[in-house]
């Protein structure tokens, strides 16, 4: 069952009757959102998807390396007749150097991709301009800059194992499923690069995310590259990663507080990529049990228990860990079986998943996702969305409260008025302009603060509506009461269902690690391990086919790969 | 293709829009208005040119005339039911502050026209005619899609003028790092 290929509207597609949707109330609460696991949808997947149907072509043009990995290495990729490269330059900081965070001064790693051919001077002006990162100023032929730094943990034992002419031992990797870690990729115009507007139709970028993730995918080859090339520098005689383990690795990545201020100032996209993910499953619940569909649902089952099972390890709070995730997969696999000759089995293991923990009934999403056969090009219309929409200011005020009723009824759960509502306030620090929460007690905002405080935003707007005359528009009001301007901005976009996570970001009780999970599996990361309440680790393409097989294997089963060898 | 010559940067129109937005919260504009100033200074430097030298001319208001004319926008509104309507200002408004709401009354069917000569975005406005038509008309003009394409091309001085004001809307690593 697919997505309509001939209803491109999503908003059509969502008020079509025929759709069973889950409420707003359901799938946007935070705790839902930070349950969420990656899918076929997710922005990794569907770009490899895309470079193996159509055939990319992606090619090693330069590796200048010395005996350490230090120098510069060149990927060419020519994508539907249009051209880029990768180009990444390599460096060894000391440990003490290597950090987590988006701020630092030095990478081992610092790399960009760029449309068009690589002349001299383009790589003189990018090995000028990229190592230094958000000092850098750049122009649109640079479409992504990136950085990240070798494991500290593995890097080294990797090469002298190769080097030794033997493979990784599982045992001493323990969860790591990474060689490099990357800590930023910036595009979208930042520091003069294109906007992401700025791709034309039928650019084979033009998707969200496509250019970071194709960018990510080349950041994963240098580590693999680097891993041998030094190898083979100690030792002409090494080896190089065998089959299991030549795309297991995939790349570490560090995440922090900037991904929550980004899902409140992007309702429409959030709506989009969440809309898609419902109307897929609507569609899949109510297929019929073929045996087709079942063989494919119990081989998700199967690869998913193994998966977790090698991985190993207990819970992560907030969130179930690997062990747990292992017995989960097998009772949800039990359950299957039980229902498996239902009229519509794959239906009532989603009404039986709606029951258990948030996790299994995202677990059982996820896998669920997997039998719905929508055409990529339908999902990439769906995912644009337009970033210029006229708000009707002509709205009267008794319009805009009866949109509050109608949309935002769920703010009278959040005690808006309470002191602990108010704990928090979102600012940017000055360096590399990370995003960071202020206690309001202890720092003034001031002029300073980030306007990402919707629900305290629109719950006061509410207030001043009460005050004013119905009849008057939006506008009129506006006269009076300008700082409602975000507020009412929010109100007549109406960006959709699925645009407002039901949550205050400045309340004392806010976990940004909801927010932030969500948006790392539609990006398509994994192995969520949060370091605190503020950020997390995650790894993306992990078991994902390198680039050289292309047109060569299947490309879209890799995700949730088994450890070679295993830890159990 | 160079990003800077000794005159000029190319700067992306989203870099434009977070600079005028941080610095317009430095000059002590609340978040909405900041962020609208910011839209109606990114638009109109695109479109018309001088976006940037204008927003340096309003930076110099004092508070209280800074609030007057940044509502100016707001009075450029046909009622529902009405077939024109003339604006008028005193003093002129800096057509920065009126070029975007006007281009967006145009996909409502709205057409309008200003006394005065409107080249660049430091032009005084007096008055605004304002007429209902029956065709709305596609707003997303080819000036747009070449900034988001190829960038934006700005003056430097002017650049790192408005650069230096933004900055101050960050806040420091120490004092956040302490609390």
């Amino acid at each position: 069952m697919t997505i309509s290929e001939e209803v491109s509207e999503l908003s059509t597609l969502l008020n079509d009757p025929n759709n069973v949707l889950r409420p707003a109330e359901m799938v946007m609460k935070p705790a839902s959102l930070g349950a969420v696991r990656m899918t076929r949808f997710s922005f990794s997947r569907s770009m490899i998807r895309r470079a193996f149907t159509n055939q990319w072509e992606i090619k090693l043009m330069v590796v200048d390396f010395d005996e350490l990995g230090r120098g510069h290495i060149i990927y060419r990729i020519l994508a539907e007749e249009k051209l880029f490269h990768f180009v990444a330059f390599t460096s060894t900081i000391d440990e003490a150097l290597h950090t987590d965070r988006v701020i630092a001064d030095v990478w081992d790693v610092t790399a960009a991709l760029v449309e068009g051919e690589i002349d001299n001077d383009l790589l003189q002006f990018l090995r000028d301009e990229v190592p230094k990162q958000e000092l850098s100023r750049l122009d649109p032929r640079v479409l992504v800059l990136t950085r990240g730094n070798r494991s500290v943990r593995f890097y080294d034992y990797l090469v002298e194992r190769l080097a030794d002419g033997k493979q990784p031992e599982s045992k001493k990797l323990g969860d790591a499923g990474y060689i490099m870690r990357s800590t930023a990729f910036y595009g979208n115009g930042k520091f003069g690069m294109r906007s992401f507007l700025g791709f034309e139709d039928q650019h084979p970028l033009s998707a969200p995310y496509r250019a970071q993730f194709l960018a990510a995918w080349l950041f994963r080859e240098v580590s693999y590259e680097s891993v041998e090339h030094c190898a083979k520098a100690k030792n002409p005689n090494a080896v190089s990663f065998n089959d299991e383990w030549s795309c297991f690795f995939g790349l570490g990545n560090a995440t922090g507080l900037g991904l929550v201020p980004w899902a409140m100032k992007h309702p429409g996209e959030l709506n989009s990529w969440i809309a898609i993910r419902e109307l897929a499953l609507s569609n899949v619940r109510f297929l019929k049990g073929s045996n087709q569909n079942k063989q494919i649902l119990e081989e998700w089952f199967d690869k998913a228990y193994q998966y977790f099972s090698s991985l190993g390890g207990g819970d992560r709070w907030p969130w179930m860990g690997p062990d747990s995730l292992a017995k989960a997969t097998l009772l949800i696999h039990d359950t299957f079986r039980s229902l498996s000759e239902n009229d519509f089995p794959f239906n009532d293991l989603y009404l039986w998943a709606e029951k258990q923990d948030i996790e299994i009934t995202e677990l059982v999403i996820s896998i669920l996702l997997e039998l719905d056969d929508t055409d990529d090009e339908v999902i990439d219309s769906l995912l644009m969305v337009g970033s210029q929409k006229k708000a009707n200011f002509n709205t009267t005020v008794a319009d805009l409260k009866k949109i509050i009723e109608e949309n935002y009824l769920w703010l009278n759960e959040l005690n808006l008025d309470e002191t602990e509502a108010k704990h928090y306030w979102w600012v940017m620090s000055d360096n590399a302009e990370e995003p960071r929460r202020a206690e309001r007690s202890v720092i003034d905002p001031a002029h300073r603060e980030i306007p990402i405080d919707i629900s305290l935003r629109i719950n006061k707007l509410l207030g001043d509506l009460h005050k004013a005359d119905e009849r008057i528009s939006a506008g009129e009001f506006l006269h009076s009461f300008p700082e409602h301007g975000i507020a009412i901005k929010r109100l007549l976009d109406n960006s959709g269902p699925y645009s407002e996570p039901r949550e205050n970001v400045c309340d004392f009780k806010h976990l940004p690690l909801n927010l932030q999970r969500f948006q790392l599996a539609m990006y398509g990361m994994d192995n969520f391990s949060p370091q605190s309440t503020d950020w997390l680790r995650v790894t993306l393409f992990q078991g994902a086919p390198r680039v050289s097989e292309i047109g060569s294997k299947e490309s879209d089963k890799w995700i949730l790969p088994k450890q070679p060898g295993g830890l159990v | 293709m160079c990003s800077m010559n000794k005159a000029n940067i190319l700067v992306a129109p989203r870099e434009l829009k977070d600079q005028v937005e941080r610095a317009s919260r430095v000059l002590g504009c609340e978040a909405s208005v900041a962020d609208r100033l910011a839209e109606d200074v990114t638009f109109c430097e695109i479109n018309y040119g001088q976006g940037i030298s204008s927003w340096l001319q309003i930076a110099t208001l004092n508070s209280i005339a800074l609030g007057e004319v940044l509502r100016s926008s707001l009075r450029l509104r046909l009622p529902t039911g009405a077939k024109s309507l003339d604006v008028h200002f005193d003093p002129p408004v800096l057509f920065v502050l009126l070029a975007r709401t006007l281009h967006n009354q145009e996909s409502c069917g709205i057409t309008w026209s200003c006394d005065t000569e409107m080249t660049y975005g430091s032009s005084p406005i007096v008055s605004v005619h304002l007429r209902s038509d029956t065709s709305p008309s596609p707003t997303t003009s080819k000036k747009t899609i070449d900034a988001l394409s190829t960038g934006l091309k700005v003056s430097l001085h002017e650049w790192e003028q408005l650069n230096e004001i933004a900055s101050q809307f960050l806040m420091s690593e120490e004092i956040l790092d302490a609390s």
